[in-house]
């Protein structure tokens, strides 16, 4: 059977709503917003939960809020992700694929989720045969993955990225291409595709063909999905935390 | 301040000697507005325009207000050079007798100065830096603590707008007292101990060994042998340390050099920079006119539009009305009649006809160079003037990169093929931006053969105002076909690849008049003084031909070419012997013969097509040996000649063949 994670405090509200969720789950309810909670489940947790607006308290019940549900779900989601990656593609063993998974869950961004899902072809169940939450990237029926970096060649005009690396080791075209402001960190605007590249680095506009287009790779500020609000909202809720 | 500056010019120099001992070397970033300052360090005038690459040659002059030898470079992007005028650049600063050096930086683009500043401040040189367009920067909200950089820096910091000649006061008080910096940053352990061990096998240079040394180690292999001075033993053990410990270190050693300069760059951005809230500054207008230049679709039509416009003025209105006024009205009615009136009084018959006869140096010399080539020319330069000062052209590259890439070059070329469009003795010698011989071969190869320059262009437009638009459009349509196939052939001809195209877009600025004014005089008078004198030399070559009985001979020796191939009239042969002289000179032959009624509309179409890929005029020829050596030269002059009288008689056989007529 699922194990549950053993809490390390950075990670305990992830890991008691992952409780919350797998509880609902063993008595047979779908979770859902404004699913009641047994108070048990929230632990002495229970006042940070409220204060984070994962959970309110209407009488002597206790309510999982949207937000609550919202975040129990993407952290199932990465879990029951992870070890279907784990199991199916990386062949570890039971003990191992959950060690791992309960890692993973806390490392996976929902993008990074969505990336894996897509990867395995939208799995419907963990290797344990429970429901793995679907995702965005399941509902749009996306089949080709998306990495998070990817060549500037991927970008669609007008999105903005941050520079993750320049992939050449042409020592000049390197100095030459950072003289520019093309470098790791930076942000940069795609303006448009063809017939050249034109990328707006602070008050540079530099033009480039394909050739060096393939050689700068960068990580897309908000992807066109719409999970990007949900990424959004996930990130400040941890740096609130951190 | 003022003061400051005079006390030092009066003072004995500190090293003593005359003043080109003592250099100041402009270095920067392209396009920021080097030779801005030049001029205003000089008074001199320089050409200055609104793209990367206005500058290719060292340009000197003493300074008006400080004891200095003042010298104008290339840009530089980094200290990496990447093609031959950047290698310019850095060789002024190993040359010696550099004084000081003044860095000319973006206010806007400070990330990109001050990488290159910590990189001049490695040189171990006294070094100022100046931000110029400090207007633009302060319009986008930058606010530039340039005390705290200058005391993190070490060095004087000042900003000016140097179109305006704001901030010349300070920029004479800083760059009158340099001062080295103290400032030291240390790389990466492994990249420290290769500096020590490369600079034992430096032999001595004006700078520092360890600028020396991590230049090379941010370049490729092969930029050790071009470094001035090296031994080949020296040289194989600074490849053999840079490669040591390039397996070291597995990143790029450039990358690593380059992060650590980097950081320290965003520390002082963040101490000395406030970012406000932008004013708005970038009109909607450029804003609209910068997307559309560069769509694949929009970015045509405006091309279109801008040469149809320069049809209307170079060549209907300028060609046309106004060459008609000097031809017909200034010379024909009030200059010439008194003249021939007073000259034809001279007793000798000889004289006579060399001032004002058929081939007089009044009536044929003077007269073509200014009622006819003259005012077409002015009429040209305003209009490149106008466009180099917007910016537009390396938008252009953008357009054109993939039909460049058709022919082996890049992108980059567009700007010394455009240049030639003015003069194709100054595009031959900015060919030095590209970066690779091929590149620089297959360019000189087509501006040699088919790029009319302002003249020519100029008479070229003011004959198809007359024979139609259509005519014009296929002219330049055949023109294109055949130098995309003649580079097309060259590139697969010559050996290397296509280098890949990076540019930088420099804003959308609006000419200042007085800058558009100033740089079509500065041309104009340029013409006058070069071109006349070839003109009357031509002219007296033709005369002497002529009395001696030489000229007859040559037509018949010629007329097979010119009469059984082209189906010219004989006498033009005469024409093309003058565009071996100057361009300018054969069209404005073939212009006025056509005036006259001496030739029909398709025999203007083929002398058109034929002297406009004729051989280049001499000074072009002189620059094109020059630049790409003897014998590449010559092959490009002998392939010329064959293909222009070759493509000329086809062209002439189909049009016949075809009953075209115009």
């Amino acid at each position: 059977m699922e194990e549950i994670c053993r809490p390390c405090s950075r990670e305990d509200l992830e890991e008691i709503l992952e409780e919350i969720w797998t509880t609902l789950e063993l008595k047979n309810e779908i979770p859902a917003s404004g699913a009641r909670i047994p108070t048990a489940a929230a632990g002495d947790k229970l006042e940070m939960l409220v204060s984070e607006g994962l959970v309110r308290q209407q009488d002597k019940d206790v309510i999982l809020t949207d937000e609550g549900f919202r975040k129990a779900k993407e952290i199932i989601r990465s879990h029951r992700l992870a070890e279907r990656l784990l199991h199916d593609v990386l062949d570890l063993q039971s003990e191992e694929m959950e060690r791992s998974a309960c890692r993973y869950e806390h490392m996976l961004g929902t993008e990074a989720a969505d990336s894996v899902c897509i990867l395995l072809g939208h799995p419907r169940t963990c290797p344990h045969g429970k429901a793995i939450p679907p995702g965005d990237c399941c509902e749009a029926g996306e089949t080709t993955l998306r990495p998070l970096v990817v060549p500037l060649t991927e970008l669609d005009s007008g999105e903005t990225a941050t520079v993750a690396y320049v992939g050449t080791r042409d020592n000049a075209r390197l100095s030459y291409l950072t003289s520019l402001g093309v470098m790791t960190g930076r942000p940069v605007q795609l303006v448009q595709r063809h017939p050249s590249y034109i990328v707006k680095i602070d008050e540079t506009t530099v033009a480039f063909d394909d050739a060096i287009a393939r050689e700068i790779f960068v990580r897309p500020a908000h992807r066109k999905r719409p999970t990007s609000k949900a990424g959004g909202r996930r990130f400040r809720w941890r740096n609130g935390r951190g | 301040m003022e003061q400051a500056a005079k006390t030092e010019q009066t003072m004995p120099p500190a090293h003593g000697g005359d003043p080109q001992e003592r250099k100041l070397v402009l270095v920067g970033n392209p396009n920021v507005g080097k030779s801005k300052i030049f001029s205003m360090l000089t008074g001199q005038y320089v050409i200055v325009s609104n793209y990367p690459g206005t500058t290719v040659e060292v340009k000197s002059g003493k300074a008006t207000d400080l004891d200095y030898y003042v010298v104008d470079t290339p840009g530089i992007t980094s200290v990496v050079p990447r093609s031959e005028e950047e290698r310019v650049t850095l060789k002024t600063l190993l040359s010696g007798k550099v004084a000081a050096v003044l860095q000319v930086g973006d206010a806007q683009n400070l990330r990109r100065t001050l990488l290159l500043t910590l990189a001049l401040l490695e040189t171990d040189l006294p070094v100022v830096l100046d931000l110029n367009i400090a207007d633009e920067a302060e319009k986008k909200g930058y606010v530039i603590d340039t005390a705290r950089l200058s005391k993190s820096l070490g060095i004087p910091v000042v900003m000016t707008v140097a179109t305006e000649g704001k901030g010349r006061r300070e920029l004479l008080d800083a760059v009158s007292r340099p001062s080295k910096s103290s400032l030291r940053f240390a790389y990466d352990p492994r990249i420290e101990k290769a500096v020590s061990e490369l600079a034992a096998c430096l032999p001595d240079y004006p700078v520092s060994k360890r600028s020396v040394a991590l230049t090379l180690m941010s370049g490729n292999l092969s930029l050790v042998d071009s470094l001035p001075g090296g031994g080949e033993t020296e040289n194989r053990s600074i490849k053999e340390i840079i490669t040591r410990t390039q397996v070291q270190v597995l990143e790029p050693l450039s990358r690593v050099i380059m992060d650590a300069r980097m950081a320290l760059v965003e520390r002082l951005i963040r101490e000395c920079v406030v970012h406000k809230e932008s004013m708005g500054f970038r009109s909607r207008f450029a804003g609209i006119l910068d997307r559309f230049s560069t769509h694949p679709l929009g970015g045509m039509v405006l091309l279109l539009g801008i040469l149809f416009v320069i049809y209307e003025f170079v060549g209907v209105f300028a060609a046309g009305t106004v060459v008609d006024f000097f031809q017909n009205v200034i010379f024909g009615e009030i200059l010439l009649p008194p003249i021939i009136g007073v000259l034809s009084r001279i007793p000798y018959a000889l004289l006579r006809d060399f001032l004002v006869g058929p081939y007089g140096q009044i009536t044929m010399g003077i007269t073509y160079a200014i009622a006819i080539v003259f005012p077409t020319v002015t009429a040209f330069f305003i209009v490149f003037s106008f466009l180099e000062d917007t910016g537009y052209l390396p938008r252009l590259e953008v357009i054109l990169n993939r039909l460049f890439s058709l022919i082996g070059l890049n992108g980059k070329a567009v700007i010394p093929i455009v240049l030639g469009f003015g003069c194709g003795t100054m595009a031959a010698i900015v060919t030095r931006i590209l970066e690779t011989r091929r590149e620089r071969i297959i360019a000189t190869l087509i501006l040699a053969l088919g790029i009319p320059c302002a003249p020519q262009m100029g008479m070229i437009l003011g004959m198809f105002a007359r024979i139609g638009f259509v005519p014009l459009v296929l002219f330049f349509v055949l023109l294109t076909v055949q130098l995309i196939a003649a580079g097309w052939l060259a590139s697969k001809l010559l050996p290397g690849q296509t280098t890949a195209f990076v540019t930088e877009l420099p804003p959308y600025r609006l000419p200042q008049l007085r800058n558009v004014a100033g740089k079509t005089v500065y041309r104009s008078y340029w013409f006058v003084r070069e071109v006349i004198p070839w003109f009357l030399l031509g002219t007296a070559l033709l005369f002497v031909a002529d009395v001696t009985g030489a000229l007859p001979g040559l037509k018949n020796l010629l007329s097979p070419v010119v009469v059984g191939l082209l189906s010219l009239p004989a006498d033009t042969s005469e024409g093309f012997i003058l565009g071996l002289l100057r361009r300018e000179y054969v069209a404005a032959y073939f212009f006025d013969i056509y005036g006259r009624g001496l030739i029909d509309n398709l025999q203007a179409f083929v002398a058109t097509m034929v002297m406009t890929l004729f051989v280049p005029c001499v000074a072009n020829t002189f620059v094109i040996m020059k630049e790409r050596g003897l014998l590449v030269g010559l092959a490009i002059v002998c392939f010329v000649v064959v293909y222009a009288i070759t493509a000329g008689g086809i062209l002439n056989a189909v049009l016949r063949l075809l009953h075209v007529t115009f």
